[in-house]
């Protein structure tokens, strides 16, 4: 589903430059739960932008279903997120101008599809996240939590084959970020969407069935919880 | 794209909406100059075009001197009424008449032969029976004058109406009406027709026409005709079609159409600049949510054309916008292009309606919409291409700064050097096109030199500054060279109006100077002036007969007179120019300021001149057709062609595009024309200047309405003329300082309320709002005397290209380059001042906020 193959990203040159990650290689099943744990600047974040195509590796090969994302042009890797990768991010990153419905059907607008089947696969997902009372609100109307539960709807809405959890629980209190995470796993257990998660945080982390813990862009440890599949080198 | 149009442009340009209105209203204010720009020139041609097409009537082929504004003698006609295939030749004379009680009132008296006129029936007299009323006219005092002017003066038939008339003051009978049909709907209704002897005598062309209309048999060849009537009449005459002179007219108006049409371009330049200004800072602030849209899968080139599309839909509205208000500002501006055009080609070109080239207008619609897209391409460009982790992880103002690269010194080094290329082509080529094409690029060269220049003087002022102003200067030092772009950008914007203004300012006064210089203090100076109070429709006043200078010659107190005669529509190789009949005292070397011949020899030039061998030129006449001292100049007259030696080459304003001076003696003889313009009146050692003047006015005044200048008031009228000629300039500078005035707060309020974090900071370490306003002021100062600087070195430039350059192309005028210092000096004070109150304003904006809420903004 995702393979790492000797896959480093550098950032910066001379002095400045750092090895993000580090001749990294694993691959992530279809349908699994992961984690990625580790401080900051370990590189968590940065394998998520790698497989959503939105920086190229310096080397190694990055592939999303058995297609190579640092081979993808800008078009073909904002397609691949478009129709394949939910993104979710710890800020929402909802269009503040937009209401949440709006928010949501946004990726289905910008890959052309018609505007009465964006409202049902929209309804779905909002009911999905038990957001179809706050249809019509924009995002400043909206709690923490509620905005990343519209913002979780807007990846789920594609009906995508991955979703990419960057801190999605950084911005909320516990309560808040239980419900996030209950209801990423749901969709995980009932859609069999991969998730791929990074967080800081280990209660959430448990919610995954399998945790990298990253350090300086290299693995230093790789925890099976509840899921052996997949492997690590 | 019309869902992400609604769901993503709206929103945000909703929310901006004074960007949006900057963005709306800069492209709007550019096509509307040129749209109205357009109208006006189309209109003024349709109006040449229709009135020579009234006074054509059926007429099929016209019989004229040059463009008809000359006159030749009445016998030509006779020959051609003999011709099986001429139904009619009807000859017409006119001139400029006014009311003796109100000289400003002036008609167009056209004088008919009535018997040929029944074939024309080119007027309708409503009154009363048209033969009775034509047998009437024969009276050399009976006249009809039209509906329209009988109503506004209260005039019916059988009253009495005092004229002025280039042979004195007379009563004239009005006869009947004219109805607004045919030749009466021309020069709105100011027109009055007499029988032809008598119109002649009052207009003193006694046996002279200005034009015979044929009226070609029915099913003749009318090329046929043409050919053999060509070969009836004098070489010197032509005979064309009615249509052929509007061809002939468009080419006489086609380089001062050409000059606005530039100046309306420099206002869109403006427009596109303000356009990339505005969408430029927008920019960071979109960016955000392009980011946001890139990780929700768009790509970058979908939101390209997501801007793309957005900026066609705001050129497509401003465009409208900038058209209705061009059709308007056309309709305010056409009396003042009107009376321009009438200063400078000493012709009356009223316009009695708009008219519209959907062609044309369809073209400036294109042009519009496309500067749009022109101007956002590189802020779509930009935020399109950033990349969405580096916009999500950095703060706004990091975004919108960006250090300038060597590159923009190469453009602007190519620009320049494309810049020069044109112009030097335009003189090689005598190109209209390319001299507005290199100036409109020497323009835009100012504006991309602005950020490196910015980037080099910033290293000088971050260490003046702090000198001179202590923490204040610091700070303002480092926040307006932190970003040289942003500031570049902002000083470009000033830089550019102040280029604009400046550009105007020294032309009008180069202008101004030069045609001062010729009739204050050069070969026409005198005590008095005495001259028509009716002017022919710009600065030359209708002619006075010569009897009259005779009897002022011989008034007690006058030592001498001398003589000025123009004929302003002589064509010469295609050209329109003016012949001037000078008297022998005109030519006189010692009235001539050391110079004045730029080549040739005064004092033989006199000597030639006088004997009716020779003529002096202007410096435009000689560089335009290469004529040097001894070359021979063939002149069409209406007693044939005249052939004169070039004798001397010397600075002349008589006409746009060249004058000739010759000898009166020598005018009078050939174009059988016995009047003057002015006559220069000398006035006797010891007698008072005051009591001559009322001398004559006694003497002539109930014979002739007169106008007596000492020189300082003839130089203050010629001042008038220029101001009269310029009044279109001042609408145009208004309308270019509107939008680059809003631009410039725009970009100035934008730059500071950004950051609103950075200067809660300051407050929180210690720094009052007044420490942190007065730092903003001088930030804002600095920028505004900087852009004042750019404008004044541009400015300076630019006036020089447009008067020692371009201006000899388009209007012709060969004038002395005269920087306008004082108006200089006005602008760069109120560009500092206006950028100061900027300051101030953002300043007490962004301080008035809490401290807090400051710091917690991104």
């Amino acid at each position: 589903m995702i393979e790492f193959r000797g896959v480093t990203k550098i950032f910066g040159s001379g002095e400045t430059r750092v090895a993000a990650v580090n001749e990294l290689s694993f691959a992530i099943p279809r349908g699994a739960f992961w984690a990625l744990m580790g401080p900051s600047g370990s590189g968590k974040s940065t394998i998520l932008h790698l497989i959503a195509g939105l920086t190229p590796p310096t080397s190694g090969s990055v592939l999303v279903e058995g297609a190579d994302v640092a081979k993808m042009n800008s078009a073909q890797a904002a397609a691949l997120r478009r129709r394949r990768i939910g993104y979710v991010l710890q800020a929402f990153n909802l269009l503040p101008f937009l209401t949440a419905e709006e928010n949501v059907g946004m990726p289905l607008v910008l890959d052309g599809v018609k505007q009465s089947e964006i409202d049902v696969r929209v309804a779905e997902a909002l009911a999905m996240v038990n957001m179809s009372h706050r249809a019509a609100h924009h995002p400043t109307q909206l709690s923490g939590g509620e905005q990343q539960r519209v913002a979780i709807a807007r990846a789920l809405v594609i009906q995508p084959a991955i979703i990419l959890a960057d801190e999605p629980t950084g911005n909320l209190d516990r309560a808040g970020g239980r419900t996030v995470m209950d209801l990423i796993q749901e969709v995980n257990e009932r859609t069999g969407t991969t998730v791929l998660l990074v967080t800081h945080d280990p209660v959430f982390a448990a919610y995954a069935k399998r945790v990298l813990r990253l350090v300086d862009g290299t693995l230093q440890q790789d925890m099976g919880l509840s899921d052996s599949e997949g492997a690590v080198a | 794209m019309l869902r992400l149009l609604r769901l993503i442009s709206w929103p945000q340009l909703r929310q901006s909406w004074g960007r949006t209105a900057l963005v709306v209203v800069g492209i709007a204010n550019g096509v509307t100059l040129i749209v109205a720009i357009n109208i006006i020139n189309s209109s003024v041609l349709a109006n040449v075009r229709h009135t020579i097409e009234l006074m054509a009537g059926p007429a099929s082929l016209e019989v004229t001197l040059g463009v008809g504004e000359i006159g030749f003698p009445e016998h030509t006609v006779d020959g051609l009424r003999g011709d099986p295939d001429v139904v009619a030749a009807v000859p017409l004379v006119r001139g400029t008449v006014s009311l003796a009680s109100e000289p400003s009132e002036t008609l167009q008296l056209f004088g008919a032969d009535f018997t040929a006129e029944e074939e024309l029936r080119r007027y309708d007299i409503g009154t009363t029976d048209r033969r009775t009323i034509l047998e009437g006219m024969a009276d050399a005092h009976s006249i009809l004058v039209t509906n329209a002017f009988a109503e506004r003066h209260g005039l019916k038939a059988g009253a009495i109406l005092q004229l002025s008339t280039p042979s004195g003051i007379g009563a004239f009978t009005v006869r009947g009406l004219l109805e607004p049909e045919g030749l009466a709907k021309a020069f709105r209704g100011q027109l009055a027709v007499m029988d032809l002897p008598a119109a002649q005598l009052a207009l003193g062309k006694a046996g002279l026409i200005d034009q015979i209309d044929i009226v070609v048999r029915e099913g003749a060849s009318i090329d046929t005709v043409r050919e053999r009537l060509i070969k009836k009449v004098p070489p010197s005459l032509s005979v064309e079609r009615p249509e052929q002179r509007g061809v002939q007219y468009e080419r006489i108006l086609g380089s001062f159409q050409a000059m606005l049409t530039g100046l309306s371009m420099l206002c869109l330049v403006a427009g596109i600049f303000i356009v990339y200004n505005t969408t430029s800072t927008g920019a960071a602030h979109r960016a955000g949510v392009m980011a946001a849209l890139r990780v929700a899968g768009a790509s970058g080139d979908q939101l390209f054309r997501l801007l793309m599309v957005e900026a066609v839909v705001l050129g497509t509205v401003a465009t409208l916008i900038g058209f209705v208000q061009g059709v308007v500002l056309a309709w305010l501006l056409s009396p003042l292009v009107s009376e321009s055009m009438g200063v400078i080609f000493q012709l009356r070109f009223p316009v009695d309606g708009l008219a519209l080239n959907v062609t044309e207008q369809l073209s400036i619609f294109m042009l519009g919409v496309s500067a749009t897209m022109f101007a956002s391409y590189f802020a779509a460009r930009r935020v399109t291409r950033m990349d969405p982790l580096e916009v999500m992880r950095s703060d706004l103002r990091s975004l919108a700064t960006q250090r300038p690269s060597l590159h923009l010194v190469g453009w602007w080094a190519a620009l320049v050097a494309m810049s020069a290329a044109a112009l030097v082509i335009q003189v090689r080529l005598r190109s209209i096109a390319w001299g507005n094409f290199g100036s409109t690029l020497w323009f835009a060269s100012s504006i991309i030199v602005a950020v490196p220049l910015v980037a080099l003087a910033g290293r000088m002022l971050s260490r003046v500054l702090p000198r001179v102003f202590g923490s204040e200067g610091r700070v303002a030092a480092e926040s307006v060279f932190r970003s040289p772009v942003r500031t570049g950008v902002t000083v470009a914007a000033i830089a550019l109006v102040l280029t604009i203004a400046i550009g105007l300012a020294s032309i009008a006064l180069s202008f101004r100077t030069s045609v001062k210089s010729y009739f204050g203090s050069g070969f026409l100076s005198s005590d008095l002036i005495v001259s028509a109070v009716t002017t022919e429709g710009g600065w030359l006043e209708t002619p006075l007969p010569e009897q009259l200078a005779s009897e002022i010659r011989d008034l007690p107190g006058v030592a001498s007179i001398e003589l000025l005669r123009v004929l302003p529509g002589q064509m010469f190789r295609g050209e329109r120019i003016a012949i001037a009949g000078l008297s022998d005292g005109l030519v006189e070397p010692s009235r001539h300021p050391a110079g004045w011949y730029r080549s040739g020899d005064a004092v033989s030039a006199a000597a030639a001149i006088r004997a009716g061998e020779g003529a002096r030129i202007s410096t435009s006449l000689a560089d335009r057709f290469d004529l040097k001292v001894g070359d021979d100049l063939e002149l069409a007259t209406p007693t044939g062609p005249l052939h004169v030696a070039v004798v001397g080459v010397v600075p002349d304003y008589m006409s746009d595009r060249g004058g000739v001076g010759i000898s009166g003696r020598l005018l009078a003889e050939r174009w059988k024309d016995a009047s003057v313009n002015r006559i220069s009146v000398f006035v006797s050692p010891g007698e008072s200047v005051e009591a001559v003047r009322q001398r004559i006015l006694d003497r002539f005044g109930t014979r002739y309405r007169l106008k007596i200048l000492s020189l300082d008031q003839l130089v203050q009228f010629h001042d008038q003329m220029i101001n009269r000629a310029f009044a279109f300039t001042d609408a145009i500078q208004l309308l270019v300082m509107i939008v680059a005035i809003a631009g410039i707060f725009d970009l100035l309020l934008s730059a500071i309320l950004e950051r609103r974090r950075e200067l809660a900071l300051w407050q929180v370490i210690g720094a009052d709002r007044r420490t942190i306003r007065r730092s903003v002021v001088l930030e804002a100062g600095t920028i505004g005397a900087f852009g004042a600087l750019l404008g004044v070195a541009v400015g300076l430039v630019t006036a020089w290209i447009w008067v020692d350059v371009n201006f000899r192309y388009l209007l012709g005028y060969y004038l002395d380059y005269d920087f306008a210092l004082g108006a200089t000096v006005w602008y760069v004070s109120l560009t500092v001042l206006m950028a100061m109150i900027a300051g101030y304003l953002a300043a007490n904006q962004a301080t008035r906020q809490s401290v807090l809420d400051g710091i917690r903004q991104s």
